[in-house]
């Protein structure tokens, strides 16, 4: 039986005008990545932002509970417990403060080893060269991809549970992408969970051990990877397959063989 | 060429500071220091600048005069960004009914014209530089508390912050390192285009007779004491006139520069951030 780390029971979202969560319920069980599908406005970011309790000033948790393991939420479960990657790295770190005094605030949060040889050593598990330039550097003079991989690296550093990825790849080229997913490939393991909010769905063929479909902020279908073929698969889902086999997924093929070729 | 406007701006300002400072070493004769037998003496090598009604060097008041003035305004200043950052962080960062309490009490503060205000402050508590500092402070506290709460309130919400939260950053450290340097950079200026506003202020209720009170050398105070000898002697309201009017827009020039300067700031990190990365 695997560990349950996330229960989501019957919650539901809104603003004063607008219900965005309609009765969601489902659990992230250790050694799991688990992908929430859906199309933008679906209400995946605003699951995330629920789990994270980071929701928007404008919207409150109308109903429902979600438990981090037997507990309800309490600020101490950020960082050990649980942690995220968010879309748009370059809007994650603060402009003014250089990465060095950024990650070191962060380690020094969670009780780690904030030396320098300790940040240069998680920086090279992402596989970022000049290790010491980076620290140096502000979040502006760096990539994209960069600052995701340093994102990716703290969140490993810091041993985390569960992982929230939203969108970590939105902002990225292919090449850039493919190696961001391997990346949070390396996040899983049998301790711990990651949820990756994606509406690609060649991402979630690539990462998902499980996959849940949003429509409308209510969950649609929640399934296994090897099922999403299955002709009992909800409308919706059918739908999304369709689309995204006849748009996007041979693009992704080549551009995969184009990354194949290359390396 | 901009940056030529600021050197002399900050010159102009050392130039009131130090005068301010050291008062007792540049004005030639005590401000108090009265002499009947020379009243309203012209310009001579002895009075630069003539002295007043009571004989007193006008230069000499004019110099301890900016001593008040100044230490006046930076008081309410400070007053009003200590209390404003309190209210509006409070408001802010917790929100429901303390921010529905604290914007009402503001919201029916700001209806009220400032000096109107003041004046009605100045009432219940008396006359005297203390309860001017008080009454001014208090009427502008609700206009920057309003402030500091929408910059907490967009900070609060920037991705920064939330990843660092995420990543388990305590709120207190967020708050320092995050949160009170935005709000303290952008208040900052609006403090400085603000400054001139107050000596306004000050020098006003003075010339009404509710600030400084006379003796005590005081811009104001100064186009007070000459007023009855405005068709005589119109030159002894025209010099604090004038350190008044140069002293404003020295606050206020040194505001709008910042301003622009913090704007353009804004846009070049946004244009370094989607520029090539440099590393």
């Amino acid at each position: 039986m695997k560990e349950k780390l996330v229960s989501i029971k019957n919650l539901s979202a809104g603003t004063k005008y607008k219900q965005i969560l309609n009765n969601i319920s489902f659990d992230i069980y250790a050694g799991e990545i688990l992908c929430l599908l859906g199309q933008s406005g679906s209400g995946k970011t605003m699951t995330a932002s629920a789990i994270l309790n980071i929701l928007p000033e404008n919207v409150e948790k109308t109903s429902g509970r979600i438990l981090y393991g037997e507990k309800e939420f309490h600020s101490g479960i950020y960082g050990s417990y649980i942690s995220s990657i968010m879309q748009n790295p370059a809007a994650c770190f603060d402009n003014v403060f250089t990465m060095e005094e950024q990650i070191k605030d962060i380690l020094k949060a969670n009780n780690k080893d904030y030396s320098q040889e300790k940040m240069c050593n998680i920086l090279e598990k992402v596989s970022l060269t000049n290790q010491q330039d980076i620290l140096n550097s502000y979040p502006y003079q760096l990539s994209g991809g960069m600052l995701q991989r340093v994102m990716i690296a703290v969140a490993l550093s810091l041993e985390s549970r569960v992982i929230i990825a939203d969108e970590p790849t939105s902002d990225l080229d292919v090449l850039g992408q493919r190696e961001i997913l391997d990346l949070i490939l390396k996040l899983k393991n049998e301790n711990s969970a990651v949820l990756m909010i994606t509406h690609n769905l060649s991402v979630v063929k690539h990462m998902a051990d499980r996959i849940i479909v949003m429509e409308n902020g209510s969950i649609v279908d929640d399934f296994n990877k090897d099922e999403l073929h299955n002709n009992k698969r909800h409308p919706y889902t059918q739908k999304l397959i369709k689309a995204n086999e006849s748009q996007y997924i041979n693009k992704w093929n080549i551009s995969f063989g184009e990354y194949n070729a290359k390396m | 060429m901009k940056d030529k406007k600021l050197i002399f701006l900050l010159i102009m300002l050392a130039v009131i500071l130090l005068s301010a400072i050291f008062a007792p070493l540049i004005a030639p004769y005590s401000p108090y220091e009265i002499d009947l037998s020379n009243r309203f003496a012209p310009i001579s090598q002895s009075h630069i600048l003539g002295t007043d009604h009571l004989g007193r060097d006008v230069f000499s008041r004019l110099i301890y005069g900016s001593r008040m003035s100044l230490i006046s305004v930076l008081a309410i200043m400070v007053i009003i960004l200590l209390v404003s950052l309190i209210i509006g962080s409070a408001a802010g960062f917790l929100g429901g009914k303390i921010d529905n309490v604290l914007m009402r009490i503001s919201d029916v503060m700001l209806t009220f014209p400032t000096f109107i205000l003041a004046l009605f402050f100045i009432g219940v508590l008396g006359v005297g530089l203390i309860n001017v500092i008080i009454a001014i402070a208090f009427t502008h506290l609700a206009w920057y508390s309003r402030i500091v709460r929408s910059i907490v309130l967009e900070t609060k919400e920037k991705n920064y912050v939330l990843a660092s939260k995420c990543m388990g950053t305590p709120t207190l450290k967020i708050i320092i390192k995050h949160i009170i340097p935005q709000v303290l950079s952008q208040v900052g200026i609006l403090a400085t285009l603000d400054l001139g506003h107050m000596m306004l202020h000050v020098a006003g209720l003075s010339f009404l007779g509710l600030g400084v009170q006379a003796p005590v050398a005081e811009w104001g105070v100064m186009i007070n004491d000459a007023s009855p000898f405005i068709r005589q002697h119109p030159e002894l309201m025209i010099y604090p006139g004038l350190c008044i009017f140069i002293t404003v827009a020295i606050f206020n020039s040194l505001g709008e520069y910042l301003k622009d300067k913090y704007r353009l700031k804004e846009d070049c990190n946004y244009e370094e951030s989607v520029r090539e990365p440099a590393v």
